[in-house]
């Protein structure tokens, strides 16, 4: 029998993401699998490449759908602002920092109160930063791409004045920081509203 | 008439039933790979089973590890009357839906 590893922080990846009640019993499926593969073939590489891609599986499903919604809400800023003329964009800029700000603390939020860990908050925060800023370009890309084929003039000035085409390339970058932060903080109160629960209703265990 | 299930969710059934008492994760989830043919997440099976039970259609208890899994327990998954159920109501509509045709099917249609 081996006594092969995955790599260390993939499993911590995982251990973070799963609930209590899973984060042994789905960890040693993993590692099941995983030496299974080092039983048929002795790369150790390919063995490691499939474990990571199930870690992957189990981070898109916790986070996939918060990036899939700050990149709906930026593009939807976007789309608006390129379709509806205005010269105040104070309005604007309120609602959707607003709504990506909740968009990032719901993140941490829901996960830690799933896993009942402050940090989990955190790493769903950094794991929605490597994925919402692309899928909000790629999206972008789509926009602006349909814009240049089909636009009006109005159009193109409406962009020019909130900003310009390559803010939609360059901002998703630059709110990810702040994204992390507010997703740690809504993990700190994930984590504590599902210890305040675990006293008040204890969790049966099976 | 039980909760419609899913093609995922009746392979994920299926492959409980063929386990019966070695239905633990890994194990439906090399069963599940192989019946369909084709790899399949370990996350999609995992979340399949966590629906299934709170659709209240299996219920699952924790085992002892295996030197294999690095002594991690294994939680192994059993139906409830439910699922029965429900997977004869599923294999029931497929046979409704190709009553009257031969199968494979051929020539022009």
């Amino acid at each position: 029998m081996n006594q092969a590893t995955p790599p260390a922080w993939a499993e911590e990846i995982l251990r973070v993401l799963l609930p209590p009640r899973d984060r042994d019993s789905v960890g040693g499926d993993l590692i099941e699998g995983y030496r299974e593969r080092i039983e048929l073939s002795p790369r150790k590489a390919a063995a490691d490449l499939w474990y990571v891609r199930q870690v992957a599986g189990f981070a898109y499903r916790s986070v996939g759908v918060w990036a899939f919604a700050f990149a709906a809400l930026f593009v939807a800023r976007g789309v608006v602002d390129a379709l509806i003329a205005t010269d105040d964009f104070t309005v604007r800029s309120t609602i959707s920092t607003v709504l990506a700000a909740t968009v990032w603390a719901c993140c941490g939020a829901t996960v830690a109160w799933r896993t009942g860990l402050i940090r989990s908050g955190a790493l769903a925060g950094i794991l929605t930063a490597t994925v919402a800023p692309l899928v909000t370009v790629t999206l972008n890309a789509l926009f602006y791409g349909v814009v240049v084929l089909t636009g009006s003039d109005q159009i193109f000035v409406n962009i020019a004045r909130s900003g310009g085409i390559e803010e939609g390339f360059t901002l998703p970058f630059f709110v990810v920081g702040p994204g992390i932060v507010l997703a740690a903080i809504g993990g700190v109160f994930g984590a504590t509203a599902r210890r305040i629960q675990s006293i008040v209703r204890p969790p049966r265990m099976l | 008439m039980a909760d419609a299930l899913g093609a995922f969710e009746q392979a994920v059934l299926l492959a409980i039933v063929r386990l019966r008492k070695e239905a633990y994760g890994r194990a439906i989830h090399r069963e599940v790979e192989e019946r369909l043919g084709r790899s399949v997440a370990a996350g999609a099976v995992h979340a399949t089973l966590q629906r299934l039970e709170r659709k209240n259609l299996v219920t699952s208890e924790l085992g002892e590890g295996t030197e294999i899994r690095a002594g991690r327990p294994r939680r192994f998954y059993s139906l409830q009357p439910s699922a029965r159920l429900a997977l004869n109501d599923a294999r029931a509509h497929i046979e409704k839906l190709w009553n009257g045709f031969e199968w494979p099917l051929k020539g022009r249609i």
